[in-house]
């Protein structure tokens, strides 16, 4: 029954894929049934003419006709195999993972940044990431599946010729095997854990550390000796582990060895007495001999063809668990309700944003499984003119990233709502409404692709050359692309392209900021652009960003709080709220934690402060309120 | 049939081959001789099987003898058992082997790489050919994978080959005189027919598995790196990225990987049909052969299968060594990157004086009075025409405190690897005590540095040792290093204090370290070590304003313990306000020294300095 549902199921599965493809599996296992009946039944008739002492004439027509026969049908049973691995191949795998790729891009951010998306999302990639195994092992499974169903059925038949407790019996052995691997199955559960753990330590030494990144320092304090010992180390417990579990299995052969020599055994004493006491012929003692041996290997093919369509199964689960994410969801429902989408050319330009009492809160599940919510803006109000140049300072953790995400409409509000030009945001169509944003985040990459289609992000090829000089020219990356062998058609990412290039971390956040120029959205978005760029740099940055933004609103976060002079206003945000607003200066009068932080920056840049200043700094360092910056990387800003 | 392939001619291609049979001795001993044995077995089984068979058909149509026919069954069915026992005792020490085998292999290539000289191991030259030695196993499951189990291949065909040989002369002999020639002739005729088919299979996928790495490499790129990070996604929907992804991806490698597969696929179709036509042909002219002779009485009945097995098992087994052997060659590709990368030159190797030829005996180090670039220069191998570091000159005194600014890619991170022993200046000298730093002993010169690297590395292992850089450390020492790099807090929070070990790569309850906690690590490392010469690279480009002012403070408190008449402090950061701990201020431009002096002078004078200090000290008037 087991059986029966699950190749149902799969053959649905296989359906939803792509019709049609089920049929292979049923003539695929139907040719092999056919061919192993034929080749049982090859020798028996040969034998049988000899000692019938036929003539000549009538043992070359046996031979040739079921010869040919079997000729015919080993090679068709080879042209199915190929057939059905091709038609996995090159029809399923190249189908699931595309549209893999298409939901992971289209799917809601909010959902594929969360940690629960992100499971899913990686057990779908691993359900179609090889043409090997995986869900697309469904079809080669249920061919396996099919033929070892038909084998097992013919040589009973056959074998049932010989006395009906004969199969009876020689299942019976076979369950004992089963029962003997399933048990040494449960000993090598008992020790998965220790395995995982030896293996992670492995694992770690092997591919964690390769010595080529480490190699400076593996150099300088001489570590190579201290490395060895711990790859060897973790070698030497991985061995103690396999060593048990070969054990395990080494055993498990003996006593499929010994069954072998009992069924073997009383096979042949069976067949013996048969042939002393009843009319069987020495054809039908070889046949009944092969077929002994047979009925096992089928049994054996069908419980594991069963345990790994099963997991082919699984993984097909996993698959449609992902794709069919969002659909039906709040995100959905919530553009569905509203009859009309507003589409940008509907809204006023330049844009106005406002923040009504928004609050954000991500979801984490922490190590014991449970999930906590950490508030990260709460109740915040915030207006955006159009045509403003807002600039958002605050500490790490303070929620500035989390507010610009907010506003390009990559996370929703869990209270409160979001006005992009006087309409609720999440009424307008996500595709349209990402359409406002040009933006920088921090973290970005480039795609290995054209620097010129990194820019204009086209698919039909038609780059706007011009425009996209003169990005380059204002991001200051003329001279660099410039020299590149094939200028702006030169790939990136050495790496994945052949004969791409590399850009450094300045570079590369010059692209960006070109790319960013070159969307010359209504609405422009930057994210710690110059984190990466040497003073010089980061001055010329500033100095033209009155020129980017004109005509445009303009969202600046910065760490470092020069930038935000060229800003109409600042705000800063402390623990989800906006702690302080306005203009530099009425800032640093307001003497709260923007001067503060203002303070600790640029201590050393006031002038005519020598060496002895230090002792000074080191006192108000200490007396800062731990509260205003938290030590650490840049985490979720 | 030419006897050169992919360019190697046969004999060399043996070369290798015994070669890499010596190599993979060396990553898992002894496990090739179990491989070998075992797959004897599995192929003498068979014959044992057939042979006990045929003899009791042969009993069964001739004397009917009982007591003949019991010791027949019994001599057959124990034989089997107890080659199957020796085979499963065989069998769980190679699944121990095996499972080791890719991460042996790694851990190999990292052995070699922790001996290369570090110029050699930062060349793209040498990434690049660890990347493909690492792929053509853990990828492609080829190169010393393929060895594995192609020995396994070739010594079960080699024996299965030799038994079935053997039956054939034995069994074959009864036949009429001309019929044993006949067969001979038509199993040859067959062998060449399948090896040659099966030789153009592999072939096949072997170009098809050539241009697969790069289809590889994109897909593997796309689907596990750009499309789930969190970062791309906010782009890939800000940008409207979807069509263009999808668009390079299929172009990239779903569509190139179908049509491979298809050829692939189609050759495997072409070749295994021939082949299979063939065994099936030999076999069927040997049941007609024989049984005829069998009707005529001339041979026993169970010759007829004795002959059939020989001779498809004779077939089978040669062209399936065709096939490894083919297998085999192409995989010496592999093999021949695999001796590359092993070949490369080692770091001890290397003559120390590149002048004269001659090596000198290393010089030992007391006490550091002084260190001077002399005329330095280096540019990286591939890039011969730009220099990262132009005609450099400095001199370091004992007790001095260097700050190095300068633009990206002005040269400070190179200039640091020169005077780490790291690179050789490609013109010019560094000296030590007035001696070139390169004649001195390796391990004594390192000692005397203390380096705080830009990317440093911590791993996975104990906090204590990674502070000691070794596995067993001073406790007492490892504390003192960690309080004064400001992590006591830490530690006390640590259930098992320096023993916890750092992330959780390699221990479950792994401690996870924010920027800022790495880097106090690091430094912790170097004041561990406490070398005479401390180098900080950037020590602070990770984290906020707070945090920056936490470690200075941390060093300069270091520092004055730190300050005696040998230290030497020589440090980079890309916040001008560290230069005014130091004594003096190198400033560099494009790989050229261009100012040096104490920050008060260079601040008043017009240039580089001034310019640099101005871009960032402007906005905090």
């Amino acid at each position: 029954m087991k059986y029966y549902m699950n190749s149902k199921d799969s053959a649905k599965e296989l359906t939803k894929i792509s019709p049609g493809g089920c049929m292979l599996p049923v003539l695929g296992s139907a040719v092999r049934v056919a061919l192993s009946l034929v080749t049982l039944w090859l020798p028996k008739i040969i034998l049988d003419c000899v000692t019938a002492s036929v003539s000549i004439g009538t043992l070359c027509a046996a031979i040739g006709w079921v010869g040919g026969l079997w000729l015919l049908l080993s090679v068709a049973d080879h042209v199915f195999g190929n057939a059905v691995t091709g038609y996995a191949h090159t029809r399923l795998y190249t189908r699931l993972i595309p549209a893999w790729e298409k939901k992971t891009m289209e799917l809601d951010y909010e959902v594929f940044s969360s940690p629960g998306g992100k499971v899913l999302m990686e057990k779908a990639r691993q359900a179609v990431s090889s043409p090997n195994w995986g869900m697309v092992m469904l079809l080669p499974r249920l061919t396996e599946l099919l033929a070892a169903a038909g084998g097992l059925t013919a040589y009973a038949i056959v074998l049932g010729g010989l006395h009906p407790l004969a199969v009876l019996a020689l299942l019976s052995l076979s369950a004992l095997e089963l029962w003997q691997s399933i048990r040494t199955e449960q000993k090598k559960q008992g020790l998965k854990q220790e395995k995982a753990k030896v293996g992670r330590k492995l694992n770690y030494v092997a591919y964690g550390t390769r010595g080529l990144e480490e190699g400076k320092d593996i150099r300088i304090y001489n570590m190579a000796g201290w490395l060895r010992e711990m790859a060897q180390l973790a070698l030497e417990q991985k061995r103690g582990v396999e060593q048990v579990i070969a054990g395990y299995e080494r055993r498990k052969l003996w006593f499929a060895g010994a069954l072998i020599l009992l069924r073997d055994g009383c096979a042949y004493g069976y067949l013996l007495y048969s042939f002393f006491h009843s009319r069987m012929t020495v054809g039908d003692f070889a046949m009944y001999f092969t077929a002994v041996t047979g009925l096992g290997g089928w049994l054996k093919r069908l419980t594991d063809s069963i345990s790994q369509l099963q997991e082919a199964r699984n993984y097909a689960k996993d698959y449609w668990e992902y794709m069919n994410l969002g659909k039906g969801s709040a995100a959905a429902s919530r553009s569905k309700e509203v009859s009309h989408h507003p589409t940008i050319r509907e809204l006023p330009c330049p844009m106005g944003f406002r923040f009504c009492d928004v609050s954000y809160a991500y979801t984490e599940t922490g190590e014991d499984g449970q999930t906590r919510t950490h508030q990260v803006l709460k109740h915040l109000n915030l207006e955006i003119a159009p045509g403003e140049k807002l600039a958002v300072v605050g500490a790490n953790g303070a929620g500035k990233t989390t507010l610009v995400k907010l506003l390009c409409g990559l996370l929703h509000p869990c209270e409160g709502e979001i006005l992009a030009g006087g309409v609720p945001s999440g009424s307008i169509e996500p595709e349209e409404y990402y359409n406002l944003f040009s933006a920088v985040f921090q973290n970005s990459g480039v795609l290995p692709v054209s620097v010129a289609d990194n820019i204009a992000l086209n698919i039909t090829g038609d780059v706007d050359t011009e425009r996209m000089w003169n990005c380059i020219r204002w991001a200051g990356l003329e001279e660099k692309i410039r020299c590149l062998p094939q200028g702006a058609d030169t790939c990136l990412n050495k790496r994945i392209a052949e004969q791409g290039t590399e850009l450094s971390g300045g570079q590369l956040q010059r692209l960006l900021l070109a790319r960013a120029l070159y969307k010359d959205a209504p609405v422009l978005v930057l994210d710690e652009p110059t984190a990466a760029l040497d003073p010089l740099a980061e001055q010329a940055v500033y100095e033209q960003y009155r020129r980017f933004t004109a005509d445009k609103t303009a969202v600046f976060i910065s760490h470092r709080l020069a930038s935000t002079r060229f800003c109409d206003r600042i705000i800063l945000l402390e623990d989800g709220r906006v702690a302080e607003c306005g203009t530099h200066e009425q800032l640093l009068a307001l003497g709260g934690k923007y001067a503060e932080l203002f303070h600790i920056q640029s201590r050393y840049y006031q002038k005519g402060k020598g060496s002895e200043e230090n002792n000074d700094w080191r006192n108000t360092a200490g007396i800062t309120p731990e509260g205003l910056c938290t030590t650490g990387m840049q985490e979720r800003g | 049939m030419g006897w050169n392939k992919n360019g190697r001619s046969l004999g060399e291609d043996i070369k290798i081959l015994y070669r890499g049979l010596g190599e993979f001795d060396r990553i898992l001993p002894g496990q090739l001789g179990y491989v070998a044995w075992k797959s004897v077995l599995g192929a003498v089984v068979p014959c044992v099987a057939t042979v006990a068979m045929a003899g009791i058909l042969g009993e069964l149509t001739g004397g009917r003898d009982l007591r003949k026919l019991l010791l027949y069954v019994a001599m057959s069915v124990l034989a089997i058992f107890f080659l199957t026992m020796i085979k499963s005792i065989l069998e769980a020490r190679i699944s121990v082997g095996y499972s080791d085998l890719f991460s042996a292999h790694e851990i190999h290539l990292t052995d070699k790489a922790y001996d290369l000289p570090y110029g050699m191991l930062e060349s793209v030259e040498t990434r690049r050919l660890r990347e493909q030695v690492s792929g053509s196993i853990n990828v492609s499951g080829a190169g010393m994978a393929s060895l594995y189990w192609d020995t396994e291949s070739l010594c079960g065909n080699m024996s299965g080959g030799l038994a079935a040989l053997v039956l054939f002369v034995r069994y074959g002999a009864g036949l009429s005189p001309g019929a044993l020639p006949l067969l001979a002739l038509l199993a040859t005729v067959c062998v060449l027919v399948s090896c040659h088919v099966t030789a153009r299979r592999w072939d096949a996928s072997y170009r098809v598995f050539l241009e697969g790495a790069v289809y590889q490499r994109y897909g593997d790129y796309y689907t596990m790196n750009y499309l789930p990070d969190e970062n791309m996604g906010m782009d890939i929907r800000i940008f409207a990225q979807s069509r263009l992804v999808l668009e390079e991806s299929g172009k990239r490698c779903f569509e190139p990987f179908a049509r491979g597969k298809r050829k692939e696929l189609r050759a495997d179709s072409v070749c295994g049909g021939v082949k299979l036509l063939c065994v099936g042909i030999c076999g069927l002219a040997v049941y007609m052969l024989t049984a005829a002779q069998a009707l005529e009485g001339r041979v026993p009945v169970g010759d007829i299968l004795v002959l059939y097995t020989a001779i498809t098992s004779l077939i089978l087994s040669f062209s399936n060594m065709g096939e490894t052997f083919t297998d085999l060659r192409n995989n010496n590709t592999h093999l021949v990157n695999y001796f590359a990368y092993m070949d490369l030159p080692e770091e001890s190797s290397r003559p120390e004086d590149r002048h004269d030829g001659k090596a000198p005996a290393p010089l030992t180090v007391d006490k550091v009075r002084e260190i001077r670039f002399e005329h330095v220069s280096f540019c990286y191998p591939g890039s011969e025409n730009s220099y990262a570091l132009q005609d450099v000159s400095l001199t370091l005194r004992a007790g001095e405190r260097l700050a190095l600014v300068g633009e990206n890619g002005s040269g400070k991170t190179t200039l640091i690897k020169l005077l780490c022993r790291l690179q050789r200046p490609t013109e010019g000298r560094i000296l030590l005590n007035g001696e070139d730093i390169w004649t001195y002993d390796p391990e004594g010169y390192r000692a005397l540095l203390s380096t705080v690297f830009q990317d440093f590395s911590l791993f996975a292992f104990s906090l204590g040792s990674n502070v000691a850089a070794c596995r067993r450390y001073d406790r007492e020492r490892v504390d003192m290093a960690l309080a004064r790099a400001g992590l006591e807090g830490k530690v006390k929070a640590l259930p098992r204090g320096t023993e916890q070990a750092l992330f959780g790569d390699y221990e479950e309850d792994g401690t996870e370290l924010s920027g800022g906690e790495a880097q106090k690590v690091a430094i912790a490392r170097a004041l561990y070590k406490d070398g005479t010469i401390l180098i900080l690279d950037e020590p602070t480009a990770a984290l906020d304003p707070y945090a920056e002012a936490q470690i200075y403070e941390r060093i300069l408190e270091n520092l004055e313990g730190f300050r005696d008449e040998e230290r030497i402090l020589l440090s980079i950061s890309h916040r001008l306000s560290t230069c005014r701990f130091c004594d003096s201020v190198a400033v560099l431009e494009r790989g050229s020294l261009v100012q040096l002096g104490p920050h008060d002078r260079l601040v008043l004078e017009e240039g580089a300095y001034r310019r640099l200090w101005q871009a960032q000290a402007e906005y905090y008037q």
